[in-house]
Parts: structure tokens; sequence; C-alpha cells
């Protein structure tokens, strides 16, 4: 197990810099998420890490030792991939074995560290099967099972969930973070999906066009984003944007003006004259049909609903604002066209720098 | 209605592909000199090839020719396509025209081009060259079927074995090679096939006095035809297939194993 950092990485794919000068450090034995959309750098930045792809640029550590010259093969390193890469050769035991016979360990210590690991993973009755006699779930333990089986310095999953149906999914993510917190293995973590990296992170970095955007704890990143991509990307927000016209601290709203018209929203730490952008996420509105002061006046155009909760499109003025309300009364449920107050708390208003 | 006229229609289709074969095995057990009616069974004329040490020298010739072809073809096959990974696309597009096209050059010009090169060098035909040729007009066989079996499989398998800390040697042993194998096998036995049949080459480049079974059937035929010919056909296509089932039996069931991930 290490503290893995890295300085400055770079990638280039001939004229394209996909990879623009990461510097990231993961605790030991903490797991951390690398999140971001398609085609941002995230899965390159993961197979730096690993080896697979030569660096043009930076260094990676594993506890102060530089690897760049260090081959995939030699730097003890745990992978699962998305799509498991099991041997189909080989069976489940062989499939776990593969990296401790590649060590010289004796046959007794393989048998033992491989019944260990196949009952840390729920999979000591399938030693004999092949990969292809297995459900998905069952795979993806076995692929996990034959990273950690080597105690690597660092595991690394690439997408390794995204290939299970939501339920499954849902269970295994519970079940990695079991099993990462026995081993205490350093983990990277790629996903785009972003209640993946809320559920399973301790450090979540949010990765757009080869650069990272933020790092935090999930709390953090989620609560306090710092840039427009970094609230839209996880979860949703709705946007209040225009020049501060008026700030009024004693009830806590701040006007803004922009070509659409003012709106006045609650909010704080404005200055006026300034041009501000403010995120709110939608669960933390609420809308009233009773007027309240600082509240937005608007009309329900559209509801989803979902079981637990309805989301309302409401216009307001010309805002199209998007919000989350409980269905914890039966009665009073919002309809299409109520005319409705939306106010929130002027904490809720997280102030994004532009 | 439908349903009876596609089956008529593929019926007529596999009797086009194979009544002629058919005939052709049914006439060496028939008496007749001349392949005539009324059909009288007899085996005379495989008692007549057992005999006939010229043929089966020529057989002999064949099969070793083509068997030294095939495992040539599946070395080279098998370096081509661990190397061709790792070229640029263009090189790549390059390597992939200039391989491939021994399939659109006719074996007769292939044939003669090497003949008038080794006259051109003053050197006599040999054994050696017309192997050489073989090679030539087989090698695409091999590297089709290798390249097809290379671009299914799954990359992150050999990658996954280096992170498990295996040398590139030990992953190729254990992990590239195994899903290889059955398409080095099916390669070469396609280029065995392409080398056992081919009259062409051979006829230009064998040095005189040795041949092949394609040419001894061609000038038996010069000289008289008799169902001996039809015997040793038959022979040939029996072992062909054996030979078809042995692949398909290996290339099905590591089919099926290589298909076991992702699967339900």
């Amino acid at each position: 197990m290490s503290t893995v950092v890295l300085k400055g990485l770079v990638k280039k794919y001939g004229q394209n810099t996909v990879v623009k000068g990461i510097d990231l450090t993961a605790e030991d034995g903490k797991l951390v998420s690398i999140l971001g959309p398609s085609g941002c750098g995230k899965t390159t930045t993961l197979r730096m890490i690993a080896g697979f792809e030569k660096t043009d640029g930076g260094e990676v550590y594993f506890d102060d030792k530089p690897m760049g010259k260090v081959p995939v093969n030699k730097r003890n390193i745990g992978m699962v991939f998305q799509s498991y890469a099991l041997f189909p050769h080989m069976t489940v035991f062989d499939n776990i074995a593969y990296g401790l016979c590649q060590r010289k360990i004796k046959p007794d210590e393989i048998n033992k560290r491989v019944e260990e690991i196949m009952k840390l993973v729920h999979m000591e009755e399938y030693s004999k099967r092949k990969p292809k006699e297995l459900s998905g779930g069952q795979q993806q333990r076995v692929a996990l099972a034959r990273a950690l089986v080597i105690k690597p310095d660092v595991l690394l999953l690439d997408e390794c969930l995204s290939a299970l149906d939501k339920k499954l999914r849902v269970e295994m993510q519970v079940e990695l973070r079991r099993i990462l917190e026995e081993t205490g293995v350093t983990t990277f973590f790629v996903t785009h999906d972003q209640e993946e990296a809320m559920t399973l992170s301790d450090k979540i970095v949010v990765m757009n066009n080869g650069a990272i955007e933020q790092v935090g704890t999930p709390y953090e990143v989620y609560e306090k984003p710092n840039s427009r991509f970094v609230a839209g990307f996880l979860g949703k927000a709705n946007f209040f944007e225009g020049k501060v016209t008026n700030v009024n601290s004693d009830e806590k709203y701040v006007v803004l003006e922009n070509e659409k018209g003012t709106v006045a929203i609650p909010a704080e730490k404005a200055k006026i004259g300034e041009n501000a952008l403010y995120a709110v996420r939608p669960e933390k509105m609420r809308i009233s049909k009773e007027p309240k002061t600082g509240a937005l006046k608007g009309t329900i155009e559209h509801i989803t609903y979902s079981g637990n909760i309805s989301t309302c499109n409401i216009n307001c003025g010309g805002e199209s604002i998007l919000c989350e309300v409980t269905n914890d009364m039966i009665s009073e449920r919002p309809q299409r066209g109520d005319k409705v107050f939306v106010t929130w708390d002027s904490a809720s208003s997280v102030k994004i720098e532009v | 209605m439908k349903k009876a006229l596609s089956r008529i229609y593929v019926l007529l289709i596999l009797l086009y592909l194979y009544v002629p074969i058919l005939v052709l095995m049914l006439m060496g057990f028939n008496q007749s000199r001349y392949n005539s009616m009324p059909f009288k069974f007899s085996l005379q004329w495989y008692q007549a090839l057992i005999k006939d040490t010229k043929l089966i020298m020529a057989a002999r010739n064949s099969f070793l020719l083509a068997i030294v072809t095939g495992i040539i073809c599946v070395i080279l096959a098998t370096f081509f396509i661990l190397g061709h990974r790792f070229l640029s696309d263009k090189v790549k597009g390059l390597f992939d025209s200039v391989s491939m096209m021994p399939m659109s050059i006719p074996w007769l010009i292939m044939g003669l081009s090497l003949l008038l090169l080794i006259r051109a060098v003053n050197l006599d035909k040999s054994m050696f060259f017309v192997g050489a040729g073989h090679v030539v007009i087989s090698l695409p066989y091999s590297l089709l079927v290798l390249k097809a079996r290379m671009a299914s499989m799954d990359q992150s398998l050999e990658e996954m074995s280096a992170s498990l800390g295996a040398t590139p040697f030990t992953t190729f042993r254990r992990v590239t090679l195994p899903a290889i194998a059955p398409a080095m096998v099916a390669g070469g036995f396609l280029s065995f096939m392409i080398s056992f049949d081919n009259f062409p080459i051979s006829y230009f480049l064998m040095p005189n006095g040795v041949s092949t079974l394609p040419i001894e059937i061609q000038s038996s035929i010069k000289f008289g035809f008799t169902p001996e010919i039809n015997a040793v056909s038959t022979v040939i296509i029996g072992i062909s297939l054996i030979c078809l089932t042995v692949t398909g039996i290996i290339m099905g069931s590591s089919l099926k194993s290589m298909m076991g991930k992702g699967g339900k």
C-alpha cells in the first residue's frame, strides 16, 4: 500500500493534448474517484498510473518512488477493467492465482492466499468454474479478487461497475466498499457515474477536457462546486447569473440583472456592481402556494413523478427552474399550471467564481 | 409455399456444388474403365492405386510440400500479427494491402514470374523454390484467419497479464497463444489446402523428375484417364473432410470459451 502522487502528468496523441498536467495525491488507503464525461482524459490518466501509456510530461510516484521507467509488470498494481478481462481458458482459481504464480510464490502459499481472497469476495464455491459459467456480478468479484490477491500497492478500477445492471451495481458498490476497507488498499476509481463516485469515494476528482476541475470530498464537490461544469455534471443545478444591482443582507437576498430582466434570489455574499453566478440544487428548493418575501413567483409547466420525489419545471418570468419536491403528502401534490412561489435558504445559493 | 420455394432453391445450389464431386467419388467404385453405366461395384481402381508408385510418390511429395508450407505460413503469419499491432495506422494499411496482394495476382503469372526470376539469376528449378512459391500464395490465407482472431481478441487480456506481473514472454505463452491457437490451426490448414491443390506454381518451378499430385493427375489425363484418378481424389476428399472436422471441433470449443466473457 502506498501514497500515490501524480505531478504535472501530460499525455499527447499527435497534436492533441488529452491530459493537460494533472497534479493529484491519493493518500495511503484512500479511495479516489476520477469522474468526468467520456473523453475527458480520466481513463488515460489511469492508464498512465498503471504504466500502459507512456507519459509525455510529469511523473507518477508510488511512495516517492518515480515510476516513469518501471514497466507495467514491475509496478505491483491491481487492475480491474470494465470488460473484467478474465482469462477465458482458465478456471476461476487459475485466474486468481495468475499474479501469484508470476511472483514465484510457493504453491502452498498460493493455495492459501487464493482461498482467503475467494472467501473475501464470496466466491469460494466457484473455484473450478470457467469465466463463461459465471454471471456478470460473479465475474466482477473474480476480477477484483485477482487484482487484490497480489497485495498491490495501488488498485486501479476502470469503469468496473458500469457493465452491471442497476440493482447489482448498487449491491456491488456496498460490497466493494467493504472489501476495500478490509484490505485498506489505495484505490483509483475511474467512472462517469456521479452517484457511484459519491457513494464510494474518500475524494472525488472532477475532470473535464484533460484537466482537473475540482478535487474534494463528495460533500465538498456536491455542495460547493467551484465551476459551472462541476455543478452541472454532479447532479442537477439551477444557475442564476447577472450583474448584482441590489444586496439586502438583512433579508438575505440579492437582485441580479441580466438580458432576461431582473430577478431577486435568496443569496449572500455579493457586492453591488459585480457579475455573479449562483448555483442552486433542485432539492434545496421549496414551493408553496402562499406568497413569501424573497420568493420567486412562477407557474408549474411540467411535472415528472418518480415515486419518492416529483421534479417540477417552473417558469419564473422567463427563467426555467428545476425543483424537486418530496412526495411526503399524498393530498397536496403540485399540479401542472399551479401558480407557486419558489424559495430556498440563502446559504443554498452557491456562489461560483466566474 | 414461400418456404418450399426457398428449400428448392437451397437444394439446387447444393446439387450444383456437390453433384460433380459425388459422381467423381461414385465412379471410383465403378468397374467400367470409361466411367460408363451400368454401375458395377468394384474396388479394382483402389487396388491399382496402391500399386501405382508414381502416383503415390507424387501424393507423398504434395503432402510434404503442403505440410511444410502450412507450418511456415502459420509461423510467418503469427509473427506478422504480433508485430502488426504496434504499427502506425498508415504503415498498417500499407502492410495489409501488400500482404494480401498475392491473393489477387493469378497463380499462373506468379509462377511464371518466379521462374523468370530464378532464370535471371542463373539458378536451377528446385523444391526449395517450389516451397517458396507456395508460401507466397498460401500466406495470405493464414494471415486472414489469424488477423480476424486477433481483432476479436480482447486486448485488455494482455494488459491484464502484464499488470499481474507477467513478463511479455509469459503473457504471450499463457494468454496470447491460447487465444490464437485455434486460428493458427485453422490458418495452417487453409494454407495446407492451398498448397496441396496448387498446380501452376509447382508446374513452373518443379525440377525434372519430381512431381506433385496435381501435376501427376494432369499428365495422366493427357495419357489416358483411368478411374484410378477418381480413387485418389476420393481419398483426398476423405482426408480433407477429416482435417476439416478436426479443425471445426478445435475452433468450435475454443470459440465457445472465448464467448464466455460477459455471457450470462
